[in-house]
């Protein structure tokens, strides 16, 4: 497979997608190109076909897939340094000269996406976010806060699906009111029941579900949703200066989950259209999903994984919208100390209150 | 010689006849000044109340009046029902008398003796709730026999186990209202406001569990998933939208209601200007 390297035409130093400017900047000489001008740039490194014959394969070219497994070892185009990927990076950068490399092989047939949504925000708003998210937590240990933690920010493209459905349904719901009167020492409670029936249907378009099995669902559905008005045509360009993955996840295996947030997504907006009762109970249920439509895109997240006295938590953020989720380690004792505390002074100022009421 | 001696018996007999039925005669329940009743509602109302009064050993009483003296406060027909008890059958006599006061329409249930440890405030209101609607129809006889039922219930139901009795009030030589500065024992304050106590610190510590455990999610992520967002606009089309009648009903629950602030085993008392040691509680019309 093969390594690409987007270069500064003028003074060959590496270029990298800035998501404020949306454009591609040089760092040394300060040019700065914008993504038509890298097509034009770099035809090549946009066409790679399908069926590629697999070059022979050389005594050392075996050692090396020994080494790093499935052909996870690439040479640096820029220092000639071996970078050591797993399987599923399409996109990283060379531990020693730090320069971006686009793994293409990785991306090419079944495994190139069709759209993807380029980084709006830049790796300085992540880490603000980060920051005064950490600092608005008051039980996060303090040396937590002190540790350069936030510094391995990633920006990192996850591959995600997104699937297209006609949803049919239908609900057979039992509704009431009622109204409660009071005479003497009862409670008279006059109840209307009534037999609700809805039928119809809906079009979900987008729903996302991540194709990596790296990122945490949960993480991923948090920081939804992306506005794809902002969708563009997949090209490899947009990789350079960020990580980049590719689905080891299928579509057949989240099917499943996305027809549930569908369906719960429907019956939720039907039930919307079921007003005016004190009580709704649904009877029977019935989905149609229909087949299915799916695109397969990269989405921007900014992702940050640490490890804090022996666990592991993350933040990620969407490259987007910057909505972001995670996780935060916390202070048990001090947390435990201040409620063992609280409780003792609501405790106390309860025994004056009860031992007041009692004089009174 | 026999016959004086038969004649002597049977006079003696008679005597002995004579004076029961003047005890007997004597003996009133129904205090009716207001003229409220029949004579053949009073009759029946005495027979009644000569019953309880029996099978008790208490005397339970009823007092209509218009007019219950020169003060017309509460305290004042507090005061005019107690007294009435206490004039006539003492301050140590056990005792229970329902004062239908239609003069300032304060009407009083007044007990005394044990009677202030079987009727605690819960169970006076109770008793009022279950002669109230007669009363307010001014069905006084009706209620009264409500009263009577309501008697008996609590006799053969016992005294509470939960019973305290704390004394808010007595009477000062000047004949001013003395509240009392310290009723009751410090372990009986303790006693009473337990349960209270016990319930909010309860609740506290569930709040503050339900809290502690927030805290800790509060620094994990929470799921917020919903598929909603992806709902195109106006795609939503409903081809049937039917809300059909198919019953009504009504059911009735009892619920239970309680005026006082303290606990069911609870017994206001007092002490009437005579000195006497009252409990009861009243209700306005």
């Amino acid at each position: 497979m093969e390594v690409v390297q987007y270069k500064c035409p003028n003074c060959s130093a590496s270029l990298e997608f800035d998501a404020v400017t949306q454009r591609f900047h040089c760092a040394y000489c300060l040019s700065s190109f914008s993504h038509e001008e890298m097509v034009q740039l770099f035809p090549h490194n946009e066409e790679h076909p399908l069926d590629v014959e697999e070059p022979q394969k050389t005594t050392e070219d075996e050692k090396l897939e020994e080494f790093g497994g499935s052909n996870n070892l690439y040479l640096c185009p820029n220092c000639g340094a071996s970078i050591m990927t797993d399987e599923t990076t399409a996109a990283t950068s060379c531990y020693y000269c730090h320069s971006p490399v686009v793994l293409t092989g990785r991306l090419s047939g079944e495994y190139r996406p069709k759209y993807v949504i380029p980084f709006k925000t830049c790796k300085e708003q992540a880490l603000e976010k980060f920051r005064v998210w950490c600092g608005a937590k008051r039980f996060v240990p303090k040396d937590f806060k002190s540790i350069e933690n936030a510094e391995k920010i990633e920006g990192i493209y996850i591959p995600y699906w997104l699937a297209d459905c006609r949803l049919k349904l239908r609900l057979d719901a039992t509704a009431k009111t009622s109204s409660s009167t009071r005479s003497g020492d009862y409670n008279i409670t006059h109840t209307k029941e009534y037999s609700v029936q809805r039928e119809g249907e809906m079009f979900f378009m987008g729903v996302p579900c991540d194709g990596s099995s790296k990122a945490s669902n949960m993480l991923m559905e948090n920081i939804e949703p992306f506005d794809y008005k902002e969708l563009e045509d997949f090209s490899m360009s947009y990789l350079s200066g960020h990580l980049a993955e590719k689905f080891d996840i299928s579509k057949e295996m989240v099917q499943p989950d996305i027809e549930k947030r569908i369906r719960e997504a429907g019956k939720s907006e039907i039930m919307k259209t079921i007003a005016g009762y004190s009580s709704v109970n649904v009877d029977n249920e019935q989905y149609d999903t229909g087949r299915l439509g799916w695109q397969y895109v990269l989405l921007p997240v900014w992702f940050l994984s640490y490890s804090y006295k022996g666990k592991e938590y993350c933040f990620a953020m969407n490259g987007q919208t910057g909505k972001f989720s995670g996780d935060l380690p916390v202070r048990i004792g001090l947390l435990r100390t201040l409620f063992i505390l609280i409780g003792l002074g609501i405790f106390l100022l309860f025994g004056l209150i009860g031992g007041l009421m009692a004089l009174c | 010689m026999l016959r004086k001696l038969i004649i002597a018996f049977i006079s003696a007999l008679l005597c002995t006849f004579a004076l029961t039925l003047t005890v007997f005669a004597e003996e009133t329940y129904v205090y009716d000044e207001a003229e409220l009743f029949s004579k053949y509602e009073l009759s029946a109302l005495e027979s009644q109340l000569a019953e309880v009064s029996q099978a008790t050993g208490w005397k339970v009483i009823v007092l209509t009046t218009n007019d219950i003296g020169d003060d017309k406060s509460d305290y004042g027909a507090t005061d005019y029902a107690d007294m009435y008890f206490e004039t006539r059958y003492g301050q140590e006599t056990d005792g229970i008398l329902y004062m239908i006061n239609n003069d300032t329409k304060y009407d009083r249930i007044s007990t005394s003796g044990v009677c202030i440890q079987y009727f605690t405030d819960y169970r006076i209101e109770r008793v009022f709730d279950y002669v109230w609607d007669d009363m307010l129809n001014e069905k006084y006889f009706n209620a009264m026999i409500g009263f009577v039922t309501e008697v008996k219930l609590y006799y053969n139901r016992g005294i509470d186990g939960n019973q305290y009795t704390t004394d808010d009030y007595s009477y000062g030589d000047d004949g001013e209202i003395v509240y009392s500065d310290n009723p009751i024992s410090l372990f009986e304050s303790f006693v009473a406001v337990l349960p209270f106590f016990i319930f909010v610190m309860i609740v506290i510590s569930i709040i503050m569990y339900a809290s502690y455990k927030n805290v800790l999610k509060g620094y994990r992520m929470k799921h917020v998933v919903s598929a909603n967002p992806y709902i195109m606009p106006d795609s939503v089309v409903l081809s049937v939208k039917q809300d059909s009648f198919v019953r009504e009903y009504t059911t009735r629950t009892r619920v239970s209601s309680s005026s006082s602030g303290h606990s069911s085993g609870h017994s206001s008392s007092h002490r009437s200007s005579g000195g006497g040691h009252h409990g009861g509680g009243g209700r306005h019309r």
